[in-house]
């Protein structure tokens, strides 16, 4: 819910739909300003549609908009490894399947399970998120070195060398690229607790660097530290699939 | 489990090595040609320049004939051999979208005299381009004038998505620009803010190459660049069609420097696409402390806006520039800050510490070179009396004399959307000291 919000709020405040639609497009600014508008309150509907009575074609609905946005965002190009950034926001389109199949299992135990190619899926998804993250900080997203940099004024008040942030980010990149392998051996369950903890700093991150104005790019972030929580749960509960 | 996610994962490497992969087309061996002629300014534009250009052929010997008088030919005239040449890297909708295969060069010409027109050929080969010509910058201190924008992004008879109506306006922008060059003589050079297309793959680049051609005058004077990279530019075309000479560094994405414009002018270009608070936030500080001093005006330009005036002025990148760099603008008592990316045309009040202040820094932009204009918010706060935030095709032209500026925004039909004067206000060292 909260990462649907997100999705509101950026297209309250002006998104990559409005910037295809008048750039690539040649809508009017206005004609613009309505559609994005209008998909905001779709999506405000149908997040309540999915939170109140899940089914598939809300959850359908709710993929194909995250794949959709996706795919959007790539095309206008624009910012940083874009590349990269498709695979990442691709792997959340999960969130909606995991919602309905968890609410299910938990609204009708007659419903039986989540399924074990969904938690496959989440696993996958959770290796992207992190295996990309990993390869931006490996690739020296000057985004990343900036965060460092800031975070090390913020706090110490004065600021590093962008070489020691550089190499601070190795280690970073490294780190999340083991993790990202090693949810797809086996759901440990350290690593997923590693995979929430560091989801939330580094989504509360962008708070901390830019303020709390910023809180959309935090709510973007929050499958981040979700995603791996909800899996911990399911493989924590150990459903009926799992222990068969 | 384990075997059918390995599956997954290999299903996934596959088909995504498949997306926008290069491919190799048939090539027909053509008749070499020349093309697309760009003068690029760095650090030195009295004493050196970057020819540029591009062909549909490597070739093996590449070379700019120059002179300071017309008529150049091989015997007589300078030559100054190519010092970067290769194939510009093209994916597979670079081919699928019709443009042909380029090859880029680029030559450096050192040891100038300043306020100096020098002819050129640019050569592949010996295949010879007709003569063009720049003015290099003065080495006196005179009244001059530079042109400033950005967002170029789309226009043409290929755009982004083909099939829907094509934007013109970038042409027309680009005959603006040749237009008033003709006009004035003392306008020395067009300081792009950056977007020049919408990616920097070839497919894109080509058309504005293409476009680009339009600005240079009817006497064949060519209007140097000085680059700024855009938040459009992350491809590896970028590396290869804009080069930099000895100041850019492929790996650590350069694209800052400081250009002196005339022994009492300089215009600093930064870089919003690396990092703003790392190396570059160095070269700022040391630029600024050691020869703020020598210039009576130091402009800056940069892509992204610390005050926007379409765009969320709470973004990251924003925020950065302001927490970053706008300390030392003030500090240092820039003259004023060229912007581009939000599609619109601005002007801020002057502002200090965050304020509106008499004696603080006026912001311009934001990136009318073509791109469709996006609606802005006159409303925030950096808008107060005297300012601009309006919906419209411009160009700045700034017009440096030694006790004021004038900038003026001109529109795609030559209208003055908007003018306004800086007086010259006295930089003090002792004011840094204290």
């Amino acid at each position: 819910m909260l990462y649907i919000l997100a999705f509101v709020l950026k297209l309250y405040k002006g998104s990559d739909i409005s910037a295809m639609l008048v750039v690539a497009k040649g809508w009017s600014e206005t004609d613009a300003f309505w559609m994005e508008k209008g998909i905001a309150i779709f999506l405000i509907l149908l997040a309540v549609w999915l939170f109140i009575k899940p089914v598939i074609l809300n959850t359908i609905l709710l993929m194909v908009f995250l794949i959709i946005h996706a795919i959007i965002v790539y095309e206008n190009a624009g910012r940083h490894f874009y590349e990269l950034s498709l695979l990442s926001a691709l792997a959340k389109w999960v969130l909606p399947l995991l919602y309905l199949s968890v609410f299910l299992s938990l609204k009708k135990p007659d419903y039986g399970f989540v399924p074990k190619w969904l938690l496959v899926l989440t696993r996958l998804s959770l290796f992207l998120i992190f295996f990309v993250h990993g390869l931006g900080c490996l690739w020296m997203h000057p985004g990343y070195i900036d965060y460092l940099i800031g975070m090390g004024a913020t706090f110490t008040g004065s600021f590093m060398k962008q070489s020691l942030a550089e190499n601070i980010l190795i280690v970073i990149g490294v780190i999340d690229i083991i993790i990202a392998i090693s949810i797809l051996i086996k759901p440990w369950r350290s690593i997923l607790i590693w995979m929430v903890v560091w989801g939330l700093l580094t989504s509360f991150l962008r708070i901390v660097d830019a303020g709390i104005f910023n809180y959309t790019e935090f709510l973007i972030r929050v499958p981040h530290f979700t995603l791996p929580l909800v899996c911990l749960l399911l493989y924590k509960i150990k459903t009926p699939a799992l222990t068969k | 489990m384990k075997i059918s996610l390995v599956r997954i994962f290999l299903i996934l490497v596959i088909v995504s090595s498949f997306s926008c992969k290069k491919e190799k087309e048939t090539i027909v061996i053509k008749d070499l040609k020349v093309m697309h002629p760009r003068v690029v300014w760095t650090e030195n534009p009295s004493e050196h320049a970057i020819i540029s250009w591009s062909s549909n052929q490597l070739g093996e010997d590449s070379y700019v004939l120059y002179d300071t008088v017309s008529g150049l030919d091989d015997q007589k005239s300078m030559r100054a051999e190519s010092a970067k040449d290769g194939k510009i890297f093209m994916r597979k909708m670079d081919y699928t979208e019709g443009v042909p295969e380029g090859y880029f060069h680029h030559t450096e010409l050192f040891n100038l005299l300043p306020s100096t027109t020098y002819y050129f050929k640019y050569c592949t080969d010996g295949v010879c381009s007709e003569e063009y010509n720049f003015l290099t910058a003065p080495e006196e201190d005179i009244p001059f004038s530079i042109l400033s924008g950005g967002d170029s992004r789309m226009g043409g008879d290929k755009p982004r998505y083909a099939g829907r109506t094509p934007l013109v306006e970038r042409q027309d922008m680009n005959r603006l620009i040749a237009s008033l060059t003709e006009e004035d003589p003392s306008i020395l050079a067009f300081a792009h803010g950056g977007d020049y297309c919408t990616t920097a793959d070839w497919r894109h680049l080509y058309w504005w190459f293409e476009d680009h051609v339009l600005t240079i005058t009817k006497d064949k004077r060519i209007l140097p660049l000085i680059i700024t990279r855009g938040n459009h530019e992350h491809e590896i075309g970028f590396l290869e069609n804009f080069w930099l000479g000895e100041i850019s560094n492929e790996f650590s994405d350069g694209y800052y420097f400081m250009t002196r414009l005339t022994p009492t002018s300089a215009l600093i270009t930064l870089n919003t696409e690396t990092s703003m608070a790392g190396k570059q936030l160095e070269f700022l500080e040391e630029t600024l402390e050691e020869r703020r001093h020598e210039f009576k005006w130091m402009f800056t330009q940069y892509h992204k806006p610390a005050y926007p005036a379409v765009k969320e002025f709470d973004r990251e990148d924003f925020y950065h520039v302001r927490r970053y760099w706008v300390p030392l603008f003030e500090q240092y008592k820039i003259s004023m800050a060229l912007e581009s990316d939000g599609h619109n045309l601005k002007k801020t009040s002057p502002l200090l510490n965050g304020k509106i202040d008499k004696d603080g820094i006026i912001y311009v932009g934001e990136g009318g070179l073509g791109v469709p204009q996006r609606k802005p918010d006159p409303s925030r706060w950096y808008f107060g009396e005297g300012s601009v935030a309006e919906s419209a095709h411009h160009i700045w032209k700034i017009d440096v004399n030694d006790s004021i500026t004038h900038a003026t925004a001109i529109g795609i039909k030559r209208d003055t959307l908007h003018s306004f004067s800086i007086p010259y206000k006295p930089y003090l060292v002792e004011e840094v000291s204290n």
